[in-house]
C-alpha cells in the first residue's frame, strides 16, 4: 500500500509539515501523513513521543502551530512567521537581552472564520477517549442523540430513530435508559462510538481507546471498530494493543519524538522493520 | 421540563410580589384629606410609641397621640411609617415621609441636618438602681470606677462620659440595660426618666434612684428647607400647649413634670386619670397563666406572619437574582476575555468584601441622592441579590471546575459550541455540585433578611425587636420567631435535596429503581418502543 501520492481528492487526511509546542517546547516536529478512505491506521511508538497529541492535532483540539492539515475537506494552515519573529525580537546588542516593543501578534485562532472551520471539522470527525467521557448526567439514549438534537437540529423522533440504529450496530439496544454509571468499560465505550456514529463523521479518531479497560472488555471495543472498518469508516487509532494493531489495521505509523519514524503494512512493521529505532521499540515489546 | 418549571417559578414570583406589594401598599389608601406621614420605630418602647399589648396590630403612646392631635389641628390625616431609629433622619432626606417624632432630642449636631419643631416634650435624665443601693448612690459622682448603662448615642451617654471615671456601658435597647443592672452587671442605668418610669418604676428589683440630672428636649425633626411644614407644625404644637391638649396626653401617660410645667407657665396640679401609664403597668405587673401567654402567641401571630410574608418573598426573590446574577458572573469570570473577566473578579472581590449592611445603606440612601429613588423592599433585593450573587458565582465556579476538562473536549469534539457545551453538558453536572453549598447560602440569606430592617421594612427580626419591646418578653417570642425561621427554612432544604436527586443520577436510579423510567424527552421507553415498530 504506497502513500506517495499527490494531495488529491482521494485522501481524507493530509498532513504537511505539522508542528507543535507545549510552553516552547517542540512536540511534534514536522509530520507528513496522509490517509486514504476507508483505511483503519495505528499510530505507535512509546509514551511521549507525541502519537496522542498528534491525533489531538488532527481535530484541533489542540491547533496546530504550524503546517497543513487537511481532514474531511476541511483546510487548516498555519505559518512559521510567529516562531521565527519571536526569535528575532532579541536585542543583537551582546550581553543585553532586552526585547524590543513590538506590537503583540493577534491570535487568529480566535477569529470568527477560523472557529467555524472548527466547527465544520469537528462535525466532520469524531473522537474517541481513552476515558470514554461520556456525560454522566444523561443516559445512554440522550447520550448519543443530544449532539444530533442541538447541532444538526434534527428533531427528536429523527435522532431517537437513528440512535437506536446505532446502538443495534454496536449491541447496545438493550441499554439505552441506563445511565453511563451503570456500563461497565466496555460498554462505556461502545456508547462513546455510538454517540461520534450519531454525528455520521467521515473519519473516526481514537486515543488509546482500550487501554483503560479490562483485558476481558478490550475485544468487545476491537470488534465494533473492525465492523466499521468493514463498512468503509476512516479510522485512526493510537493504541498499545499491538494485536490489535497488527490485526485490524491497513497500515501502522511508528513515532518518535515528535515524528514520524516509519510507516507500511503491519507485517512489514512488526516483521521487517527497517528503522533502526522501531526495531528496538518492537524488541522491547517482545521481551 | 424546563418550560414548566420557568413557568410555576414565575407564578410563585408573581404571587409573591403581590403579597409583598399588597403588604407595603395597604395602608396609603385613606380618606380625601391630605395625610401627614410621621416616621417612629417601633421598637422604640413605651411611653413613646409602641404596639399595644391588648392588640398588637395598634400603634400607642404620647407620642402617637401628639402626632394624632397635631394632625387634627392642622386638618389631616396621618399614617404612621416604621423605620429603625437610627434611619428616622436619613428616610426624611429620602423624602420617605413628612415628619420624624420619636424621644428625637434637639442637639446642635441634628440641628445642623435637619430642622425641630418646638419642644413637645421636656425631661430630664434619671439614675436607676437595684433596688436597697437607692441611699448609696444618689448621684453620678457615687458610681466612680463603676459600670454604669444607658443608651447608645442619647444625652445620657455623653453626659456619663463628661462625669469622668464612670465605666459606661451603651446598649441598642434600654430594656437590656435594665435587665443587665437586674442580675448585677452594671451598678446603674442613666436614661431619659420617661424610659425609667415605665420600665424601672413598677419593678420591685430596681428603684429610681437621686435627683434629677441634664434636661432633654424632644422636638419633632423635618426636612431643612420645609419652612411651610415647620410653621405649620408649630402653630398645631403651640394650640395644643394653649388648649391644654398637650397637658392632657402627658398626663394620661403619667409625664408631667415640673419641667413642663415650667415650660408652659403652669403649676397648677391636676386630676386627669393617667391611664395610659396605669394600663401599661397593670399589664406588666399581670402574673401570667399559661392560657394568658398562649393568647399572648396567638395575639403575635397576624403580626409574625405578615412579616415571614416579607422574609419568605425577600429571601426567595433575592435568591433567585443572585443565582441568575452568579451564573453570569460565574461564566464571565471562567470563559469571558480578560477585561470582562477582571470585571468579574473584582465584582467578587468588593462585594464579598465589603459589609451588607453598608451596601444596604449606600443603596437605600446613597442612590436617592444621585437622583434614583427606590422603595425599600426593591432596594433590599437589589442589595441582598447582588450580594449573595457574589458568592453564588464562586459556587458556580467551584461546580464548573470540578466538571473533569474531558467533558467539555468531547462536547467539542461532537461539534458543539462552547456554549452548547457549557449549557448542555457542563451546567447541568455542575448543578448537582453546587447545590448543597447554594442551599447553605439560601438559608443564610434568609436570616440575613433580616439586615434589611435598618431600611425601613418589616421583616421577621424586626417584628420580634418591636413585639419584645413591648411585651419585655424576649425569650418567648424569640423562641417563637427562631421556629418560625426554622420552619421557612427547612422545605427549602427539602426542595434542594429533591433537586440534588434530580440532577444526579447515581441518586435518581437507586430511587427509580422498579418504577418506569422516562427520558427527558418526557417520552417512557414502552411507548418508545411501540413507536419504533
Amino acid at each position: 500500500m504506497k502513500i506517495e501520492k499527490k494531495e488529491g481528492t482521494d485522501l481524507i487526511i493530509s498532513v504537511k509539515g505539522l508542528h507543535k509546542r507545549f510552553n516552547g517546547n517542540p512536540i511534534l516536529k514536522g509530520i507528513d501523513f496522509a490517509v486514504k478512505p476507508g483505511e483503519l491506521i495505528s499510530i505507535i511508538g512509546r509514551s511521549g513521543c507525541g502519537k496522542t497529541t498528534f491525533l489531538r492535532c488532527l481535530n484541533c483540539l489542540e491547533v496546530l502551530d504550524s503546517g497543513r492539515l487537511r481532514i474531511a475537506g476541511v483546510n487548516i494552515s498555519r505559518g512559521m512567521d510567529k516562531f521565527k519573529k519571536r526569535s528575532t525580537r532579541f536585542s543583537k546588542i551582546p550581553g543585553i537581552r532586552f526585547q524590543k516593543k513590538l506590537p503583540e501578534l493577534r491570535d487568529a485562532t480566535l477569529d470568527e472564520d477560523f472557529q467555524l472551520k472548527l466547527h465544520t471539522l469537528r462535525t466532520r470527525v469524531g473522537m474517541l477517549f481513552q476515558s470514554f467521557n461520556l456525560f454522566p448526567h444523561l443516559t445512554v439514549l440522550q447520550n448519543v442523540i443530544l449532539s444530533p438534537m442541538i447541532v444538526k437540529k434534527e428533531t427528536k423522533e429523527q435522532a431517537t430513530l437513528r440512535a437506536v440504529q446505532i446502538l443495534e450496530k454496536v449491541g447496545l439496544e438493550q441499554f439505552i435508559e441506563r445511565h453511563p454509571h451503570e456500563l461497565s468499560g466496555g460498554q462505556a465505550q461502545r456508547v462513546a462510538i455510538a454517540r461520534a456514529l450519531a454525528m455520521s463523521p467521515q473519519v473516526m479518531l481514537y486515543d488509546e481507546p482500550t487501554s483503560a479497560l479490562d483485558p476481558e472488555l478490550v475485544e468487545e471495543v476491537t470488534t465494533v471498530m473492525r465492523n466499521l472498518n468493514k463498512e468503509g469508516m476512516t479510522q485512526v487509532v493510537v493504541t498499545h494493543q499491538m494485536n490489535f494493531a497488527e490485526s485490524a489495521s491497513d497500515r501502522i505509523v511508528y513515532m518518535e519524538d515528535g515524528q514520524i519514524v516509519e510507516e507500511g503494512p503491519p507485517d512489514m512493521i512488526f516483521s521487517n522493520p527497517k528503522d533502526e529505532r522501531t526495531r528496538n521499540y518492537l524488541k522491547i515489546l517482545n521481551d | 421540563m424546563s418550560l414548566k418549571y420557568t413557568k410555576k417559578l414565575i407564578s410563585i414570583i408573581v404571587i409573591l410580589l403581590f403579597a409583598c406589594n399588597h403588604l407595603l401598599a395597604q395602608n396609603q389608601e385613606k380618606g380625601k384629606r391630605p395625610v401627614l406621614r410621621w416616621a417612629a420605630d417601633a421598637e422604640s418602647g413605651a411611653p413613646y410609641a409602641f404596639q399595644d399589648p391588648t392588640n398588637p396590630l395598634k400603634l400607642i403612646g404620647f407620642e402617637v397621640d401628639i402626632i394624632k392631635a397635631i394632625a387634627e389641628e392642622l386638618g389631616m390625616d396621618q399614617e404612621h411609617v416604621q423605620n429603625q431609629w437610627d434611619g428616622l433622619i436619613p428616610g426624611l432626606e429620602r423624602n420617605d415621609y413628612h415628619v420624624a417624632i420619636n424621644g428625637l432630642e434637639i442637639t446642635p449636631d441634628r440641628e445642623r441636618v435637619v430642622e425641630f419643631s418646638l419642644p413637645y416634650y421636656i425631661t430630664y435624665e434619671q439614675l436607676v438602681v437595684r433596688t436597697g443601693e437607692e441611699k448609696d448612690i444618689t448621684n453620678l459622682s457615687d458610681l466612680n470606677g463603676k459600670p454604669v448603662g444607658t443608651l447608645k448615642g442619647a444625652l445620657a451617654e455623653r453626659i456619663l462620659r463628661a462625669a469622668g471615671g464612670i465605666i459606661v456601658k451603651t446598649y441598642d435597647s434600654e430594656k437590656n440595660s435594665y435587665t443587665e443592672l437586674e442580675i448585677g452587671r452594671l451598678d446603674a442605668v442613666l436614661i431619659d426618666h420617661p424610659v425609667a418610669l415605665y420600665y424601672a418604676g413598677w419593678n420591685p428589683q430596681l428603684k429610681l434612684a437621686g435627683q434629677p440630672i441634664g434636661e432633654v428636649t424632644y422636638g419633632i425633626a423635618m426636612k431643612k428647607s420645609d419652612t411651610l411644614l415647620l410653621n405649620k407644625i408649630n402653630g398645631a404644637i403651640k394650640k395644643l400647649k394653649e388648649s391644654g391638649k398637650l397637658r392632657e396626653i402627658l398626663e394620661h401617660w403619667n409625664m408631667w413634670n415640673f419641667m413642663m410645667a415650667n415650660y408652659m407657665k403652669d403649676p397648677s396640679s391636676s386630676n386627669i386619670p393617667r391611664k395610659g401609664f396605669e394600663d401599661f403597668i397593670k399589664q406588666q405587673k399581670k402574673e401570667l397563666t399559661f392560657k394568658d401567654y398562649f393568647d399572648r402567641y396567638v395575639g403575635f401571630l397576624p403580626i409574625l406572619g405578615q412579616a415571614s410574608l416579607v422574609t419568605v418573598g425577600l429571601s426567595i426573590i433575592s435568591m433567585i437574582v443572585a443565582i441568575l446574577l452568579g451564573l453570569f458572573i460565574a461564566l464571565t469570570r471562567v470563559y469571558a476575555p480578560a477585561p470582562f473577566s477582571t470585571l468579574a473578579v473584582a465584582y467578587i472581590e468588593i462585594v464579598r468584601g465589603t459589609p451588607l449592611l453598608i451596601q444596604l445603606f449606600f443603596i437605600y440612601y446613597a442612590l436617592p441622592m444621585l437622583g434614583i429613588k427606590i422603595t425599600p423592599f426593591l432596594a433590599a433585593i437589589i442589595g441582598l441579590g447582588c450580594n449573595y450573587a457574589a458568592y453564588e458565582a464562586e459556587n458556580y465556579r467551584a461546580g464548573i471546575f470540578s466538571v473533569p476538562k474531558g467533558q467539555m473536549e468531547a462536547a467539542i469534539s461532537l461539534g458543539m459550541r462552547k456554549i452548547q457545551a457549557l449549557r448542555y453538558v457542563i451546567l447541568p453536572q455542575a448543578i448537582r455540585v453546587v447545590i448543597p453549598p447554594i442551599t447553605n447560602d439560601f438559608i443564610s440569606l434568609l436570616k440575613d433578611s433580616s439586615l434589611v430592617s435598618v431600611i425601613a421594612m418589616v421583616e421577621l427580626t424586626k417584628a420580634y425587636g418591636q413585639l419584645s419591646s413591648t411585651y419585655y418578653d424576649y425569650i418567648g417570642t424569640g423562641i417563637l420567631v427562631a421556629i418560625l425561621y426554622l420552619l421557612i427554612g427547612l422545605p427549602f432544604v427539602k426542595l434542594a435535596k429533591l433537586a440534588e436527586r434530580k440532577y444526579s443520577p447515581e441518586l435518581k436510579s437507586q430511587m427509580q429503581n422498579g418504577k418506569s423510567r422516562t427520558y427527558f424527552t418526557g417520552v417512557s421507553f414502552k411507548r418508545l418502543k411501540a413507536f419504533l415498530k
